[in-house]
């Protein structure tokens, strides 16, 4: 498979205040592949990302999607252009009903003209994609904290995006949770790239064909799985060295 | 879907039907409520912004007072007939509305409502400055010869009730509309959760300023109504008072509730017109007779109440009336 | 003000002008106090106290309540009753002050929507009760001292300059109290983590009564002050809550230091535009100053970030 680039980023810089969090000289993502990012705590991997999405404007750098440079461009129109994020810290809509959560993004897709029901039936497809149909109406503060993750998952699916960037899916999932997930990734990668942040190595080595490794903002290491785990200077940042 | 739209279609019908039974029997509360109808429309478009969008603005008089003094000083300066001048009107609220949004709306929270709040006192105070053509906080009355609308004249009292529930009806059903409708999932998505929303490739900013000048429209075609309906126009309508009320009455009624705003204004409307009537003067005989308690301006301190009631609210029933049943007993209304 | 109508002609004569900055003095010395009591409520609550201007109101009744009550019992010199006033008016207002704060805005959990909607219904509340009990009527207060300073031109009162001089030492206490004792350091463990300060043994809850009441008390000195100077009347509230309003957002919210240029700034130019020209165009420019200052420049003219 020729990898054709997705998502490029040179020299892409975040500071807050005198703290500099990301730190990327050149970072590709290719369509169609799983990427992970991994690294540990405050390696800097939910800024890059948010750098990505366009959540907030890089301090220096360039992004490109598609050979298109979406450095300037905010947030609502790169996820207009497919771009799709997941919160690390559950971001839904408490008081709406699972519904209305995924409805919403749905509703970006189906146009004006389109008829109520083909909303209703992509939102419901959703749904029973990530397993929650049966609860559609019941309220999104009311799920557990795993069926909550959940939903953030289908909000993102919902947008049918050419890149999903998922921050932390599988954080408090049950075992048996995260297995489903898993084949839900899979089959969503089918026709979408995927961009993972995870801990969890279990489900990095599940679905991961590339990964890459941040450490104080910096990309460390970027490898297949098996190139990585062998790779000693991520064994030394991961084993506190 | 279906069951809300019969519930609005039964209250308009309700509004409709008393009419002819106030007339003869109330005429005092016939007159009371033909002015709540505009009221509550200004109420209806607060509405959308405070409880469907959250966006808390402290200044909606403006836009109360740019239909008003846009329709009131073209009959009286221009000599305008009504309904251009009704028309031109809403198009100053809604004008102003899209300024005030495109500056208002780079601010959050707080800011938005100080911003607010200042635009509307510089609002007012120009409206007393240029107090050679508005007559400042006196004001000044529209003749009763040209109240009238292809010879419909506005000032008998039906006619004008009927005007005051046509306006209010189309500005509720326009309520209910967009609030079911995608662009309303969108707004009230913001209000729950403003950076959701954009990453799910919603422009806030757009929505937002969708709202305002909606919400400004309508409080200008009030305002316009009320000068037209009540043939009167005054600096107070332009007050921090009158930016103040729309609040309160959505506070009572429910934010976020599409008939909250008419209750709300009906509930408050007669608390301070008994207030202002009978309670505060009652409760000053009271204090004069029985206790020695010297309290000379007790009879006026009709707006106490209003006070009370925004603390009260806050604290207790921040969902307001129809909130609450919808919370515990209504889950479909709208 | 009495000069205005003397020198009724556009171009200001020297005197008039002199006339202005003093009255423009005055008034930046009192607004000083008033708009440093809502700054720092807002620093170190984030609260907007909408009725700011009602706690001032409030200050200059009951500055007329407890003379009128002094000299009606006690009798003696003026100072005497002022002095009592002074001591008295601010604390009845703090403790006023720590009373809603208690009673309401703890219980809104400080969020900021809630507590703006609260205050304005405090507002109403405490404007509609001063009503109630103090009256319709302005009525004066005798000023404590009687002597006037001669100038070139005209008469001046020394009360006004004593104003000034109270508001500059009283200033300073707040600043000092602030920035070099321990109670200000507890203030500002609370404002920049309430959570954490609670779990070192601060108390939070009554750190916050006391701001608030400190920024109430502020406000009433001020209005002590100045209510033999204009007399105390129960819609007086809305005048100083919106020039505090206006120096506080051009001095950067929360920002003692900008909130005092801001107050010099706003009270001397507003001293001498109303001295000569009309007031209500000043008014309405700065207004839409302090809007586009919001808009624009959320850090305030005068303000660094730094509070
Ligand atoms: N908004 C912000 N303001 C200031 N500093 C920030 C901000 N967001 C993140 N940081 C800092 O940037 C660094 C990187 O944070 P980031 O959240 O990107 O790490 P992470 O790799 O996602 O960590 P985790 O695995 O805990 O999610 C951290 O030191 C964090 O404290
Ligand atoms: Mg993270």
């Amino acid at each position: 498979m020729a990898a054709i680039a997705q998502i490029q980023a040179e020299g892409l810089v975040k500071d807050f205040g005198g703290l500099r969090a990301v730190d990327v000289g050149q970072f590709t993502l290719n369509k169609g592949e799983i990427r992970a990012v991994i690294g540990p705590n405050g390696a800097g991997k939910t800024t890059f990302v948010s750098l990505l999405c366009g959540r907030f404007p890089p301090s220096a750098g360039r992004i490109m999607f598609g050979g298109k440079d979406i450095t300037a461009m905010p947030a609502h129109d790169r996820v207009a252009l497919g771009i799709a994020y997941t919160f690390q810290i559950t971001s839904i809509f408490g008081n709406l009903s699972l519904y209305d959560n995924v409805a919403l993004p749905t509703q970006r897709r189906i146009t004006l003209s389109s008829e109520r029901s083909a909303l209703k039936q992509s939102t419901m497809a959703t749904l029973e994609r990530v397993g929650l149909a049966d609860r559609a109406q019941e309220t999104a503060s009311a799920q557990s904290y795993g069926h909550q993750r959940l939903l953030e998952v289908a909000m993102g699916l919902a947008l049918a995006p050419k890149v999903l960037i998922l921050d932390e899916p599988t954080q408090g999932l049950a075992d048996s949770e995260i297995t489903d997930f898993i084949a839900l990734i899979k089959d969503v990668a089918r026709e979408t790239t995927v961009m993972l942040i995870e801990h969890n190595m279990q489900v990095v080595m599940a679905l991961a064909e590339q990964i890459t490794v941040l450490d104080g903002g910096r990309i460390l290491a970027e490898g297949s799985p098996d190139e990585i785990r062998s790779n000693k200077a991520v064994q030394t940042a991961y084993l506190g060295g | 879907m279906i069951r809300s739209i019969v519930l609005h279609i039964v209250v308009i019908a309700g509004l409709f039907l008393i009419e002819s039974f106030l007339l003869e029997h109330y005429a005092y509360h016939h007159g009371n409520l033909a002015r709540i109808l505009v009221l509550a429309t200004y109420a209806v478009g607060y509405n959308i912004l405070f409880g469907y969008t959250g966006l808390l603005s402290l200044g909606h008089a403006m836009f109360f007072a740019a239909g008003m003094y846009g329709c009131a000083l073209l009959i009286r300066i221009g000599e305008w007939s009504i309904a251009p001048a009704f028309f031109v009107g809403v198009l100053c609220a809604l004008t102003l509305g899209l300024i005030v949004g495109f500056l208002a709306l780079r601010t959050i929270g707080v800011g938005f409502m100080i911003v607010t709040l200042m635009f509307a006192q510089s609002i007012y105070l120009t409206a007393l400055y240029y107090n050679e053509y508005t007559r400042g906080d006196e004001g000044f009355s529209i003749p009763q010869t040209v109240r009238s609308i292809g010879g419909i004249d506005l000032t008998d009292p039906t006619t004008r009730y009927f005007a005051a529930l046509i306006l209010f009806s189309i500005c509720l059903l326009m309520s209910l509309a967009l609030v079911q409708s995608k662009a309303g999932r969108v707004l009230i998505a913001i209000r729950e959760n403003e950076d959701r929303t954009r990453m799910l490739g919603f422009n806030p900013f757009r929505y937002k300023l969708f709202a305002l000048v909606i919400s400004a429209g309508m409080a200008g075609a009030a305002g316009a109504a009320y000068a037209v309906l009540f043939g009167y126009a005054g600096a107070t309508f332009a007050s921090v008072q009158y930016s103040i009320f729309p609040l309160l009455w959505v506070l009572l009624g429910g934010p976020g509730t599409t008939l909250g705003p008419l209750l709300g204004t009906i509930l408050m409307f007669y608390l301070v017109d008994l207030a202002s009537g009978s309670i505060m003067p009652g409760l000053a005989a009271l204090v004069e007779n029985n206790f020695g308690i010297e309290a000379p301006g007790l009879a006026s301190a009709y707006l106490l109440l209003v006070g009370l009631a925004l603390v009260l609210l806050v604290l207790f029933a921040p969902k307001g009336l129809l909130g609450s049943v919808r919370e515990r007993w209504v889950p479909w209304l709208p | 003000m009495d000069l205005t109508s003397l020198l009724p002609f556009e171009m200001p004569h020297p005197a008039l002008l002199a006339a202005g900055v003093l009255e423009g003095t005055v008034l930046a010395a009192v607004l000083a106090l008033t708009a440093l009591g809502l700054s720092i409520v807002f620093g170190f609550m984030r609260v907007v106290n909408v009725a700011h201007g009602e706690f001032y109101m409030l200050g200059a009744v009951l500055a007329w309540f407890v003379t009128d009550l002094v000299s009606r019992t006690i009798g003696g010199p003026p100072w005497l009753a002022f002095g009592i006033a002074l001591m008295v008016c601010p604390l009845t207002v703090a403790a006023i002050a720590a009373l809603c704060d208690r009673m309401i805005l703890k219980r809104l959990n400080y969020d900021p929507e809630a507590t703006i909607v609260a205050t304005i219904g405090i507002l109403y509340i405490l404007q509609q009760l001063a009503l109630t009990f103090y009256g319709p009527d302005a009525r004066p207060v005798q000023a404590p001292f009687d002597f006037r300073i001669q100038l070139p031109w005209f008469g001046y009162s020394g009360y006004k300059l004593i104003v000034v001089a109270a508001s500059i030492v009283l200033m300073l206490i707040v600043w000092l109290v602030l920035t070099r004792t321990k109670i200000g350091i507890i203030m500002r463990a609370t404002q920049y983590d309430r959570e954490t300060a609670q779990a070192f043994g601060i108390p939070v809850d009554r750190v916050y009564a006391g701001v608030f009441a400190l920024g109430a008390g502020l406000a009433a000195i001020g209005a002590v002050l100045i209510v033999p100077i204009q007399q105390a009347h129960y819609l007086m509230g809305g005048e100083p809550l919106l020039l505090a309003f206006i120096v506080v957002i051009l001095g950067g919210l929360g920002s003692l230091r900008g909130t005092i240029v801001a107050a010099i700034f706003i009270g001397l130019s507003d001293g001498i535009i109303s001295t000569l020209y009309e007031p209500t165009l000043a008014k309405i420019l700065a207004t839409l100053l302090v809007a586009m200052v919001l808009v624009f420049r959320p850090q305030g003219l005068f303000g660094t970030r730094a509070a």
